[in-house]
C-alpha cells in the first residue's frame, strides 16, 4: 500500500515519471498534493460529485440477475450544481459519485472506503469497491442512509478515501477497459451470469 | 346585459390563469440554476399585468380598446408558451449542466468587461429544443438580458457544440454596444452607392423607372422607402449574421467552424433567406479571416464547395432577387470592417481566446483520458476535444470502439468544465 508522499510522488507533475505512468486525480489542487505529501497518511480523500442516481421504486418490480434493463428505466438521474444538496432520506439508497476523476496507471490499483465521520452518522459510501488497474473515470458510490435522520449531501464535501497498491508487474492496456470507465456519472451497470451461473440455473 | 366584449375578456382572463398557473407549477421543478427560474418570474410578472389590464376593462371601455387588449394578451401567452417548455427542458439530465458555469462568465466577461460588473448581468438559461438545429435566442421582448440556448434535444448533452453560443454572444454584443445605429449609416451609403452604380440594371427590374435618373435614389422618398430601405434592412440583417460568427470564431477558433460545418455540412436545399448571407459565404469568411491573422485551421474547412454543396435555392421574384443581391453587395464590402469591429470588441472586453500552446496541451491530456483544467480555459478544451474527435471516426468493426472513444471524449470535456468551476470557486481572494 502507498504512503502519503509516494502517492504524492505519482501525481506530481514534475515527477521523473512519464504522462502514461502518472497517477492523475482531477480536480487536486498543487497545495493538495503538497499536504499530502507531508501528511503521512496511506489514503487520498475523495470528495462528492454532481451526479445523483436514484432507483424508480414506482416502475422497478424486482431486481433480477437474469433480465437486463435500461438505465433509464430503472432509475432518475439528478444533476445537482455546487452550492445546492441532494437530501438522502433514513433507509433509501442512492449512487452518487466522486468528484474527481481517477486515472491510475497500469501499475496500481485502489480501494475505495467510506470514511467513519459519515458512518458514525449512519452514511454508509461504499464496500471496499475494487478499482483496476488503468482504470479512468469518476468513482461510482453506493450511497446508503442506514441512520435515523435524513443526510443532506452537498457537492464537493468529503465524502471517501482511496487507498492505493502497487502491482508487481504492469497490467497491459487491453485488459484496463471496463463498464464503469470513461464516466463522469454514476453507473448501475448490468449483471452478467457467466456460462456457470447459466447451467445452474436450468431444470434438472 | 353582457357588455360588448365580455366573454372575450373572461375567456382571456382565464387564459392568462391558466397560464400562470402552469408557470406556478413549473416554478417548483427542480432548476440546476437558478436563471431558469428567474425568466418564469419575470414572465408571470408579465402575465400578472396582462390580467390586472383586462380586469379594468368594462362596459363604458371602447369595444376597440377591449378586443385590442385581449388579441395582444393572447399574443403575449401564444409567444410565451413554447418559452415555457423550453425552461421546463432546462431540468433534462440529458443537457450539458457543466457547461453552464465556464460559458456564463465567458458571456459575462465579453458583455460587462473583465470586472462582469454591470446593472444588467447576462442572465443564462441552458436547456434542448426539439428542434434539428440549435435554438439560441436573446433579446425576448420582456426578457432583456436572458439568453436562451438549446441544442437540438438529441445532441443537447454534447458540450462540443456549445461554441455556436459564441453566435448568439456576438449577436448580444451587438445589441449592447448599439451597432445598429452605427452600420445602418454604412450600410445605407453602400446600398444607395450601388443602385446608382446598378441604375440600368434597375431600370430592366423595374420598368416604371426607365425614364428617371439615377439621382432618384438620393432625391425621391418613394425610391428610398421601396427598395433603399428593404435592402437596407436586409444588408444589416446580413451584417449582424457576420459579426456574430466573427465573434464566435474569435471566442472559439477553429471548434466554432467545425460546430458550424457539423450541423450545417451538408444542409438541404432551402430557399435564400434575405437576412443571412449564404453559409458557404460565412465559411468563407470565417476561414479567411482566421488564416489571415496566421490562426491553425483544418484544410477542410476551407473546402466551402465540398462541406456546403447544396446551393440555397435563389428567389423567384426578380425584383425581390435585385434587391438581395444589393443588399448581399453592401454586406460583402463591409465584412472587412465588420471583422475589425468584433475583434476590437473582443480584445477590449478582456474575454479569453484560444491559445494553440494550452490547446495543445489540452489535447495531451484528452488522449491520456484525463480532464483538463487551468491554465486551458473553455474554448482550449473545446478546440483541444475537436482537434481530437476526427481520430475517433471507425466503420465497420472499430465502430463500436470509436463510439465508446467518442462517449468518453465527450465525458471528459464535461468534467473539464466541471473542474474549470470548480478551480473557479477554490481560486481564494
Amino acid at each position: 500500500m502507498l504512503k502519503g508522499d509516494r502517492i504524492a510522488y505519482r501525481l506530481d507533475p514534475d515527477s521523473a515519471l512519464a504522462p502514461a505512468e502518472r497517477l492523475y486525480i482531477r480536480p487536486f489542487r498543487a497545495q493538495d498534493i503538497a499536504r499530502l505529501r507531508k501528511s503521512g497518511a496511506a489514503s487520498v480523500d475523495l470528495r462528492l460529485g454532481t451526479w445523483f442516481l436514484a432507483l424508480r421504486r414506482d416502475r422497478v418490480e424486482v431486481l433480477r440477475a437474469a433480465k437486463a434493463s435500461l438505465e433509464s428505466h430503472m432509475a432518475r438521474s439528478t444533476y445537482v450544481p455546487f452550492g445546492s444538496s441532494y437530501c438522502l432520506h433514513p433507509r433509501t439508497f442512492a449512487l452518487g459519485t466522486t468528484l474527481e476523476w481517477l486515472r491510475l496507471p497500469g501499475t496500481l490499483s485502489a480501494y475505495v472506503i467510506g470514511k467513519s465521520s459519515w458512518g458514525r452518522r449512519g452514511l454508509i459510501i461504499a464496500t471496499a469497491t475494487a478499482v483496476h488497474p488503468g482504470f479512468a473515470g469518476c468513482l461510482t458510490l453506493e450511497l446508503s442512509n442506514v441512520g435515523e435522520t435524513p443526510v443532506v449531501l452537498e457537492p464537493g464535501m468529503s465524502i471517501c478515501q482511496i487507498c492505493l497498491h502497487e502491482l508487481e508487474t504492469d497490467v497491459p492496456q487491453a485488459e484496463h477497459e471496463s463498464t464503469y470507465a470513461g464516466r463522469r456519472k454514476p453507473v448501475i451497470g448490468n449483471i452478467t451470469r457467466d456460462d456457470v451461473a447459466k447451467a445452474l440455473s436450468g431444470s434438472v | 346585459m353582457a357588455w360588448s366584449g365580455e366573454l372575450q375578456v373572461e375567456y382571456a382572463l382565464s387564459r392568462c390563469q391558466a397560464f400562470l398557473d402552469e408557470v406556478s407549477r413549473l416554478k417548483e421543478s427542480r432548476f440546476p440554476y437558478e436563471h431558469s427560474a428567474m425568466a418564469l418570474e419575470r414572465m408571470r410578472a408579465l402575465l400578472r399585468e396582462w390580467k390586472r389590464r383586462l380586469r379594468n376593462l368594462g362596459p363604458k371601455s371602447p369595444t376597440a380598446l377591449v378586443y385590442k387588449d385581449v388579441e395582444e394578451c393572447l399574443g403575449e401567452i401564444q409567444l410565451r408558451l413554447p418559452l415555457l417548455g423550453f425552461i421546463e427542458r432546462s431540468t433534462n439530465p440529458r443537457t450539458a449542466f457543466e457547461v453552464y458555469g465556464p460559458l456564463l462568465r465567458l458571456a459575462r466577461t465579453l458583455l460587462d468587461g473583465p470586472s462582469g460588473e454591470s446593472s444588467d448581468q447576462l442572465l443564462l438559461v441552458l436547456s434542448s429544443e426539439w428542434d434539428y438545429v440549435p435554438h439560441i435566442m436573446g433579446g425576448v421582448a420582456g426578457l432583456d438580458g436572458f439568453v436562451f440556448l438549446g441544442l437540438p434535444a438529441h445532441e443537447a448533452v454534447n458540450p462540443m457544440l456549445t461554441t455556436l453560443a459564441g453566435h448568439e454572444l456576438g449577436h448580444c454584443l451587438w445589441y449592447r454596444r448599439d451597432c445598429d445605429t452605427e452600420w445602418e449609416l454604412r450600410v445605407t451609403d453602400e446600398v444607395a452607392g450601388a443602385l446608382t452604380q446598378y441604375w440600368s440594371d434597375f431600370q430592366g427590374e423595374f420598368r416604371e423607372y426607365k425614364d428617371r435618373d439615377a439621382d432618384a435614389v438620393h432625391m425621391d422618398a418613394v425610391v428610398y422607402t421601396e427598395f433603399v430601405y428593404p435592402a437596407v434592412h436586409w444588408a444589416l440583417a446580413q451584417c449582424r449574421e457576420v459579426f456574430a460568427d466573427f465573434v464566435g470564431l474569435l471566442l472559439f477558433g477553429r471548434a466554432y467552424l467545425r460546430a458550424l460545418a457539423y450541423l450545417l455540412s451538408p444542409g438541404r436545399k432551402v430557399p435564400r433567406s434575405h437576412r443571412y448571407p449564404p453559409i458557404e459565404d460565412r465559411a468563407q469568411y470565417l476561414y479567411d479571416m482566421a488564416t489571415a491573422c496566421s490562426w491553425a485551421m483544418p484544410h477542410e474547412l476551407g473546402n466551402y464547395t465540398g462541406l456546403y454543396p447544396f446551393h440555397e435555392r435563389p428567389l423567384r421574384d426578380p425584383r425581390a432577387a435585385f434587391l438581395l443581391s444589393l443588399a448581399d453587395g453592401a454586406r460583402r464590402s463591409l465584412t472587412g470592417h465588420l471583422w475589425t469591429s468584433a475583434r476590437r470588441f473582443v480584445d477590449e472586453s478582456g474575454a479569453p481566446t484560444p491559445n494553440d500552446a494550452l490547446t495543445a496541451e489540452a489535447r495531451c491530456l484528452l488522449r491520456l483520458e484525463v480532464p483538463c483544467g487551468k491554465p486551458a480555459g473553455l474554448a482550449d478544451i473545446l478546440n483541444a476535444a475537436w482537434d481530437e474527435a476526427p481520430t475517433l471516426s471507425g466503420r465497420g468493426k472499430d465502430a463500436g470502439k470509436a463510439r465508446r472513444r467518442a462517449d468518453s471524449l465527450s465525458e471528459l470535456v464535461l468534467k473539464s468544465c466541471e473542474i474549470l468551476e470548480y478551480e473557479h470557486r477554490t481560486k481564494g481572494p
